[in-house]
């Protein structure tokens, strides 16, 4: 880009030039500015340039003023389009799509990991079917769990914010799946009822603070597997960098989230 | 004990405790001073989310009329460790041609465009300058508080914002 530093207006005469432009003189102010930009050549041109900038800014695709809770209106690469988060009332589309998603986990990782927990890492990439847990007052998790095992709640710390759930049932062990939005980005943390799943073979292992964290791939997907007072637990989605879902699959909030 | 985060009282002055409600009413506007800093989608993201771990870390008590300004403030120190930690391995900034934009039904194509051109634009804006127009023109703080928050003077600001207009509107007058 070419610079123009070497304005031949002094700071005075740009600071007088971007009030006008803002609008924010009235009266005799906008006056008195108005006489000492007199001389300036090409001042309309000069207004308009300004202008036309914060116009680009201010009245693009990107709302000026977003609500609580809108969605980023930012531009995105298309690859992550598909991570964005979606509402979980999809309903009966979205429930139809579940049976192929289920089987397209089956085929995705089948040499890495046992069937079961290739499925039960499937379970991520399904709308939730109702609200998430409530969040506790008193300790950073949410309310209720699976065979003793809490979901721990993130808002506080890391800014990620439970948003649905699910409950599914996999070859006869219950699973409850709690979806967790950041930013636009979903992550899914399943808890498998009963015996710990066996850890796939050749996954890439970790050890954060003492907990041992499996790490898999399914395309654009990042999965950790981790285990949880015997109870084989899943996190799973499209993230930036999988450190994150290290990071938070072995936080513990100081021994509030158990191991 | 993680952090308690519910119902916070009020402190005297009209400072209230920084709730992750508060910081995702201004996540929006964050997160486009964080691409117009970055340049990426991804860095802006990654910004966002180490602003937002700042400042969950411990209690902040900040008026509610400054803290967007307050935001902007920890956005530029997180972004400004980031760069002296990991210089040279700043993300590539995506062309616009290859990023995909949410629609916005108010935004006319025109204009779409001519916004993303500014974002790519204002990317490749000096530090100073590009600190000042996110400031001013993306965050939207008024001219004294931008210059409180960036600790320069109030003409600083409007100096430094008439020539970083300058320079995107050369970019958008080359494209």
């Amino acid at each position: 880009m070419r610079r123009s530093d070497q304005s031949p207006l002094s700071k005075r005469q740009q600071a007088l030039l971007v009030k006008l432009a803002d609008g924010a003189l009235r009266g005799r102010s906008r006056a008195r500015a108005e006489t000492r930009l007199a001389g300036v050549v090409d001042l309309d041109r000069a207004l308009a340039r300004q202008r036309r900038v914060t116009g680009a800014l201010r009245g693009g695709p990107l709302p000026q003023e977003a609500g609580a809770g809108a969605a980023l209106h930012m531009p995105v690469p298309t690859s992550r389009r598909a991570g964005r988060s979606r509402s979980w009332q999809l309903g009966a589309t979205a429930a139809a799509l579940a049976a192929a998603v289920l089987v397209a986990a089956l085929v995705l990782v089948p040499r890495t990991t046992s069937p079961s927990l290739a499925i039960a890492a499937g379970l991520g990439t399904l709308p939730a079917e109702r609200d998430a847990p409530a969040r506790l007052a008193d300790a950073p998790l949410l309310a209720g769990g699976l065979e003793g095992v809490q979901f721990p709640d993130w808002a506080g710390v890391f800014g990620w914010r439970a948003h649905g759930s699910r409950d599914d049932e996999l070859d006869g062990r219950a699973t409850r799946t709690v979806f967790y939005e950041h930013m636009g980005h979903r992550i899914a943390y399943t808890i498998v009822a009963g015996e710990a799943l066996a850890l796939p073979e050749g996954a890439e292992m970790v050890n954060r603070g003492g907990v041992e964290i499996a790490l898999l791939r399914d395309g654009e997907r990042d999965i950790a597997v981790f285990i949880r007072d015997g109870r084989t637990c899943i996190l799973s989605g499209e993230v930036l960098d999988r450190a994150t879902l290290v990071k938070l699959a072995a936080w513990t909030a100081d021994g509030v989230v158990e191991f | 004990m993680g952090v308690a985060t519910h119902e916070m009282p009020c402190r005297e002055g009209g400072k209230a405790q920084l709730e992750p409600e508060r910081l995702a009413e201004h996540g929006d506007r964050l997160y486009r001073a964080a691409y117009a800093m970055t340049g990426s989608a991804a860095d802006a993201e990654d910004l966002v989310q180490e602003t937002y771990e700042r400042i969950l870390r411990r209690p902040r008590f900040v008026r509610r009329d400054r803290e967007i300004g307050y935001l902007l403030r920890v956005l530029r120190n997180a972004w400004t460790a980031h760069v002296r930690t990991a210089a040279g391995r700043r993300t590539q900034p995506a062309p616009p041609e290859e990023l995909e934009w949410v629609s916005d039904n108010r935004a006319e194509p025109e204009v779409a465009i001519e916004s993303r051109e500014a974002y790519a634009a204002i990317a490749e804006l000096s530090e100073p300058l590009r600190m000042t127009i996110v400031a001013v023109d993306i965050v939207g703080l008024s001219y004294a508080e931008a210059a409180r928050r960036l600790r320069t003077r109030t003409g600083t600001i409007m100096s430094r914002l008439y020539r970083a207009r300058e320079q995107v509107a050369e970019a958008l007058e080359g494209r």
